[in-house]
């Protein structure tokens, strides 16, 4: 197993502990899990770049370029009211 | 309130255990019912996008530890699903209601016929994880990642029963690569939809709370019940559970 799947693997299970910590804490506070969930997809991004560390491959490595792109775009949808 | 914020939670309990026994997302199964018993349809999407996150890395570590996910697959492909899952919610913040319920309806029919149909051998044939696939089938299969996602985030599904058509028909992956694949692109495209969602001010925090902690006691039950899906009787028993469930939600108004 390579590094880049050995962090995966880790980032999968540290993933599950906090969203079950997310869930048990959310027992009060219901926002709490919410968070956690919506900053999955900017946490993809460190994925992307250990993966281009590693193969040096060019091609996943856009897409963490695009992933930022559109993250931004959801952003400037809201700002700007359309995401409503 | 609270009485809505305990059947959503038996809702998912319902789904995780069924979704557990029968092998199906349980996104195709929750949305449709918390349709049905009066919620409404965009915070049901927007909950069973947030419990569906949570199934989906639930099992991600075991598909890694056996090498099942192909990587950098994954990583080309979900910039692409990403954007279907914010076109999702930009489509869901716009149309109607009906038109929603109208497409988990056939969703619905859809996975009641599968589950009805006699079983086809599944063959093992395919590309394992890491293969070099043809750019043309990285497309074709990038564009199809990209209605996925938008079918993800529009009805509140996971997207299993679009993504392993398209990873074992289009792609070319062996069954098992395309499942394990599937699992990480789901959760991904799903927590994208639910921010989309978040930010649209449409997630209801509780409602998501109460799914999410049904769900994943649900899926546990299931797994320990641990009965297999080939039995047909349990089959063909949830295929006329999903055509009810699909027909109530469409009178619900």
């Amino acid at each position: 197993m390579d590094n880049l799947e050995k962090i995966l693997r880790y980032l999968s299970i540290v993933l599950l502990g906090i969203y079950v910590a997310g869930l048990i804490v959310g027992a009060k506070y219901c926002s709490i899990l919410v968070y956690v969930v919506i900053g999955i997809p900017w946490s993809t991004v460190v994925v992307y770049f250990f993966y281009f560390m590693k193969h040096r491959d060019y091609v996943p490595a856009l897409g963490a370029i695009l992933i930022l792109l559109e993250l931004g775009l959801l952003v400037y949808l809201r700002n700007h009211l359309i995401l409503r | 309130m609270y009485d809505a914020q305990l059947i959503v939670l038996i809702i998912g309990v319902f789904g995780g255990f069924v979704g557990s026994l029968l092998g199906i997302g349980g996104g195709s199964l929750m949305t449709p019912l918390m349709i049905a018993v009066g919620i409404d349809t965009k915070v049901a999407v927007a909950s069973s996008l947030l419990a569906i996150v949570g199934t989906s890395i639930g099992g991600l570590n075991i598909y890694m530890k056996e090498k099942l996910v192909d990587i950098r697959l994954a990583l080309i492909l979900e910039p692409l699903s990403t954007l279907g899952a914010i076109t999702g919610v930009f489509l869901a913040l716009r149309l109607n209601n009906i038109i929603i319920k109208i497409l988990l309806f056939g969703i619905l029919v859809y996975t009641a016929y599968s589950m009805i149909r006699k079983p086809r051998r599944e063959n093992s044939e395919g590309l394992p994880a890491g293969s070099n696939i043809p750019i043309r089938r990285i497309l074709a299969g990038g564009l199809l990642k990209y209605i996925a996602g938008l079918a993800s985030a529009l009805l509140g599904i996971g997207g299993g029963i679009v993504n392993i058509p398209i990873f074992r028909k289009v792609i070319g992956l062996n069954m098992k690569t395309s499942v394990a694949t599937s699992k990480l692109l789901v959760g991904i495209t799903a927590s994208a939809g639910a921010l989309g969602y978040y930010i649209a001010g449409v997630l209801d925090p509780c409602f998501a709370f109460s799914l999410s902690l049904g769900t994943i006691s649900g899926a546990y039950l299931g797994s320990k019940v641990g009965v297999k899906t080939s039995n047909r009787t349990l089959q063909l028993l949830f295929s006329i559970v999903l055509i009810i469930i699909a027909v109530l939600m469409l009178v619900r108004r």
